[in-house]
């Protein structure tokens, strides 16, 4: 196995495939920057030009593409606070301050930095896990990801507010997420839910509107405020540079190590990967924080917050291509159409990637890797004076912020109605941000919400009442209680000491 | 001199009348750019079928125009159908793809429709739909038969009403008596296949193409087919043969119809006949380009190219179906 | 007891919550499961957090949340006048691209942002109009062929 391991390599880099990877690269690169533009659009828009090439060019191709993406979409997270992509939101909330506080550039280096380690890492722990991924996979039924869904909403929520009415806020949140998701017509039946007669709301409110208004709009309101430059609270002017976030990133090295294999095993499971790994890898470096006022820090500008993100963003991206070749089954929108390009070149998904044709699948993890340390490295050369965008008057940049949230908001359906989605939640993040309501449930809600109802009513169409007797069941069940109870137990302590505080 | 001016004025006037004729021997969409509104967001099979259309169409239409897909999502292509029959000019630049059961949808009166499809300018359909239902390998069933009595319930999974993992098996279930149980709401086909190999459900229905790599890759057979079919599953028993009574056939038919016309394109109403005719032309053609069938087989589409007019002519079977069959009908299909 | 703006924010909550567990009536179980056993605990929770909120607000129960802060570095009375000043010119935004389309409305707002919001110069601001313009040409419908609607006023008139 180490033979093919290292001829894919060698396949890889040979000009015939690495000359489309570039390509893919180069298309990737803006794809990802501009919000708007869709990893999962562009990919459809290329798959008949990849109808002429042989497998591994098309692979490099739409790989090199697919895992660039999600690499400088983190890029206007940070620095304008507009999620380039529904996979780079958590980014906004540690990367973004940093940016305010003049730290640009170390945020971008240390998120590039932990980006490239989380697809080398991903990369490992997918080649490793090949032999088992099967019989992995297949643990996971309907109950199983139910129970995972909700794992997810609680670990968030349990996190994301400091004290017991932090915690009561952030169920509070959650639960809100998870009924808007129940917005559109219900998986079982058909029938219309809360759609207020509009035929826009049948699929349900759609993520990119709801993320890009939920996300940009606070923060251009917030530099409307303010008056200056993004980067206005740095010290005597200066920025930071990019070099300081990639000696970050290997300071806290084991936090991106754990983050990147959260992301590449959450990414295997098929539906509740997606935009949920970077929320738990962001939960998880918040967790890693050993005091109260460590942990006041997160939102605030620390670079263990971009880090996390980073990371499991990238990884997950290998993750999530276990399930599309091993089983055909994609393991995100963007593996979708992957898939489609598949068929395409002839090649079919199921146990015989793993072994007849492992060495396709073998080019296709390093094809992830490459592609990642190229962006990475071609990018570090101009991200210093990229940082420098954040020295620049507001007043110049708002309009354009707000054109791209607006193309954004409206590019994912070609619709008006999405801008109006993005205004209404924007005005809602806004007053969620002022009256202190963590953001991070509901937008986890709203991804999980419609997983989480489908699975519930499978296994109890399927199973019964069984399914709660399920051992991987009772485990998360058990985790769910753990997860909680820890965090009561950590913020149990903490009004005394917040009282100590308030007191001097 | 005056003579002169005037006779120079003369010309300028008459001008135009003498570039008549030459101007009005230009092709048809010379210069013009064509678009097709695709109902669905990228990446789907109805895209797919766009952009390959897309691909090869200028080659076919006179005067070689660009052709580009748009995509318009939402209410399963409702949206998209609404605009190309109100909003759409019809000036023969337009032309919408929409899901095919968009006709069973208007039969049964489902809420938001505001077309007739029977007044599009059809262009037609260059790709058919099959529908099998599979089975899981290592499952006893042979025959279609053998479902009657299957023991315990043979489980279906299913994505939700109105889409064919759902309603065909429905149909055989009510209407065939196989001994089946539906479990729906799978997000999409592809988890129903993953369910199926960790032995959660134990088939699937769904479009032959869509299945087929399971099938090639051994984890499903097929067991029963629609009325529309391939040589591959030709063998197979129809849905229809396997009921007794003249109803049940009629409505599972119904069900059925839309598959011939699997992939529709249509122009918004009023489009000059001049224009449709070219496509009915070029899709002919491109129907038959040897490259344009080598990439459709690559991406597993049945191309079988149903001209406008008998794809409306089959429109317009499905609405005068008869009203106790569309009452039956009712009762199992639910658009969505 | 004070009614605060934060209170009027858990209240709405509350009411949609309220609101979304009266539309279940008349579903199918299979309709309105779901959305029951995510409603009630939403209307509990917002229930709890405007009493809460009602009581007031001290040191030792400020809320810290893992996301960012808006910035105090502004008086509350400018702040707010700007707040709304922002808000305004996104949703003027929103009213003249559905009147007049993305592409003239792209150029006009930038224009009119810079010189009357930022008080920028002329030059700036046609240059920037213009560039923005330029960019979402080129890459929104020259390279992608998106679909960007007239403008209501155009269809309007016909």
């Amino acid at each position: 196995m180490l033979e093919t391991f290292l001829q894919a390599l060698l396949e890889v880099l040979r000009w015939n495939a690495s000359s489309f990877m570039l390509i893919g690269v180069v298309v990737g690169f803006w794809v990802g920057l501009l919000p708007g533009i869709g990893g999962a659009t562009t990919l459809a828009l290329m798959l008949p030009f990849v109808y002429r090439m042989a497998p591994v060019q098309a692979f490099a191709f739409l790989l090199g593409m697919h895992s660039v993406v999600s690499t400088t979409g983190e890029i206007t997270s940070i620095l304008f606070g507009i999620p380039g992509e529904a996979t780079t939101v958590a980014t906004i909330l540690d990367g973004h301050a940093m940016a305010k506080k003049g730290q640009a550039g170390r945020a971008l280096g240390a998120s590039l930095t932990s980006s490239l380690i989380g697809a080398i890492v991903g990369a490992a722990a997918l080649a490793l896990a090949i032999p088992i991924v099967r019989p992995l996979v297949l643990m996971f039924g309907s109950p199983e990801f139910f129970m995972l869904s909700i794992v997810g909403i609680a670990f968030i929520a349990s996190l994301s507010g400091r004290g017991p009415r932090g915690m009561v806020r952030g169920f509070l949140t959650g639960c809100l997420g998870l009924l808007l998701a129940a917005v559109g017509q219900d998986p079982q039946v058909g029938v219309q839910r809360y759609t207020l007669q509009q035929l826009y709301l049948w699929n349900g409110l759609d993520l990119v509107p709801v993320l890009v208004g939920f996300f940009a709009i606070p923060e251009i309101i917030d530099l409307a405020v303010r008056g200056t430059a993004i980067a206005a609270d740095a010290p005597l002017g200066r920025l930071s540079q990019v070099r300081d976030g990639v000696i970050d990133a290997f300071r806290h090295i084991w936090l991106v190590i754990r983050c990147s294999l959260i992301g590449t095993y959450i990414g295997i499971i098929p539906g509740v990967g997606g935009g949920v790994a970077q929320w738990i890898a962001y939960a998880h470096a918040v967790q890693s924080a050993k005091t109260p006022a460590e942990r006041d820090g997160f939102g605030k500008g620390d670079v263990r917050g971009v880090l996390g993100p980073g990371a499991a963003v990238n990884s997950k991206e290998g993750g999530a291509l276990i399930p599309t070749i091993a089983f055909g089954v994609p393991g995100s929108s963007a593996m979708a159409i992957l898939l489609g390009g598949f068929f395409v070149v002839g090649l079919v998904p199921g146990p015989d990637m793993l072994t007849k044709h492992l060495d396709v699948t073998m080019s296709m993890v390093w094809t992830i890797v490459v592609a990642n340390i190229i962006t990475v490295v071609a990018s570090f050369v101009f991200l210093n004076r990229l940082a420098r965008l954040t020295n620049i008057r507001g007043a110049l940049l708002i309009p354009f912020l707000a054109l791209l949230t607006f193309l954004g908001a409206y590019t994912s359906n070609n619709s008006l109605n999405d801008i109006i989605v993005a205004l209404v939640f924007g005005g809602l993040g806004y007053l969620m941000v002022r009256y202190r309501w963590p953001r991070a449930p509901l937008v986890l809600g709203l991804v999980l919400g419609e997983v989480a109802e489908r699975y519930l009513w499978i296994s109890v169409a399927r199973y019964g009442s069984a399914w709660l007797a399920r051992p991987i069941v009772v485990l998360l069940i058990l985790l769910v209680i753990g997860v909680i109870g820890s965090s009561l137990r950590q913020q149990g302590t903490l009004p005394k000491r917040q009282g100590a505080v308030g007191a001097t | 001199m005056r003579a002169f001016v005037v006779a120079v004025a003369l010309c300028l006037v008459a001008s135009p009348f003498f570039t008549g004729p030459v101007a009005g021997q230009q092709p048809l969409f010379a210069g013009k750019t064509v678009t097709i509104i695709v109902g669905y967001n990228p990446g789907g099979g109805y895209d797919l079928v766009a952009r390959l259309i897309a691909r090869y169409l200028p080659k076919y239409l006179p005067g070689n125009p660009a052709v580009v897909v748009q995509n318009m999502p939402g209410a399963n292509s409702i949206i998209a159908a609404n605009h190309v029959y109100t909003v759409a000019k019809p000036d023969g630049l337009t032309i919408g793809a929409f899901n095919r059961n968009l006709i069973l949808g208007q039969l049964v009166k489902a809420p938001g429709i505001r077309f007739d499809m029977t007044k599009f300018a059809w262009v037609g359909s260059p790709a058919s739909e099959t529908t099998v239902l599979t089975i899981r390998n290592d499952l006893p069933y042979r025959a279609a038969t053998d479902l009657l009595k299957a023991d315990p319930a043979v489980i279906v999974g299913a994505t939700g009403p109105g889409a064919s993992t759902y309603d065909f098996p429905l149909l055989l279930k009510a209407l065939a008596k196989f001994n089946l149980r539906i479990i729906s709401g799978y997000p999409s086909s592809a988890d129903i296949m993953l369910a199926v190999e960790r032995k959660e459900v134990d088939g699937r229905a769904g479009s032959y193409s869509s299945t087929k790599p399971f099938i090639d890759r051994g984890l499903v057979r097929s067991i029963v087919r629609g009325r529309a079919s391939v040589p591959d599953i030709a063998q197979l028993p129809m849905d229809e043969d396997l009921v007794p009574d003249a109803r049940s056939k009629a409505v599972m038919r119904l069900r059925s119809s839309p598959e011939i016309i699997g992939r529709p394109f249509v122009a918004p109403p009023g489009t000059p006949e001049e224009y449709i005719r070219a496509y009915w032309d070029a899709f002919t053609k491109v129907a038959q380009d040897k490259e344009f069938l080598v990439d459709a087989d690559k991406a597993g589409f049945e191309i079988n190219y149903v001209r406008g007019d008998q794809a409306l002519q089959i429109s317009r079977d499905v609405l005068g179906a008869a009203p106790d069959i569309v009452k039956v009908f009712t009762q199992f299909f639910s658009f969505n | 007891m004070q009614l605060r703006p934060q209170s009027a924010l858990a209240i709405g909550v509350a009411v949609l919550a309220a609101w979304a567990l009266i539309e279940t009536r008349g579903w199918s179980i299979q309709t309105a499961l779901y959305p029951r056993v995510v409603a009630t605990p939403l209307l509990v929770l917002a229930l709890v957090e405007t009493l809460l909120s009602l009581r007031g607000e001290g040191p030792a129960e400020a809320a810290q949340t893992m996301d960012f802060s808006l910035s105090t570095s502004v008086t509350p009375g400018l702040a707010q006048r700007r707040t709304v000043t922002a808000f305004v010119w996104l949703a003027g935004f929103f009213l003249i691209v559905v009147l007049l389309g993305f592409s003239r409305a792209i150029p006009l707002f930038v224009f009119a942002y810079l010189k009357g919001q930022g008080k920028e110069t002329w030059t700036v601001s046609i240059v920037l109009a213009a560039l923005a313009w330029l960019v979402f040409y080129l890459l929104f419908v020259s390279l992608l062929h998106l679909p960007f609607a007239e403008g209501l006023l155009w269809t309007l008139g016909k």
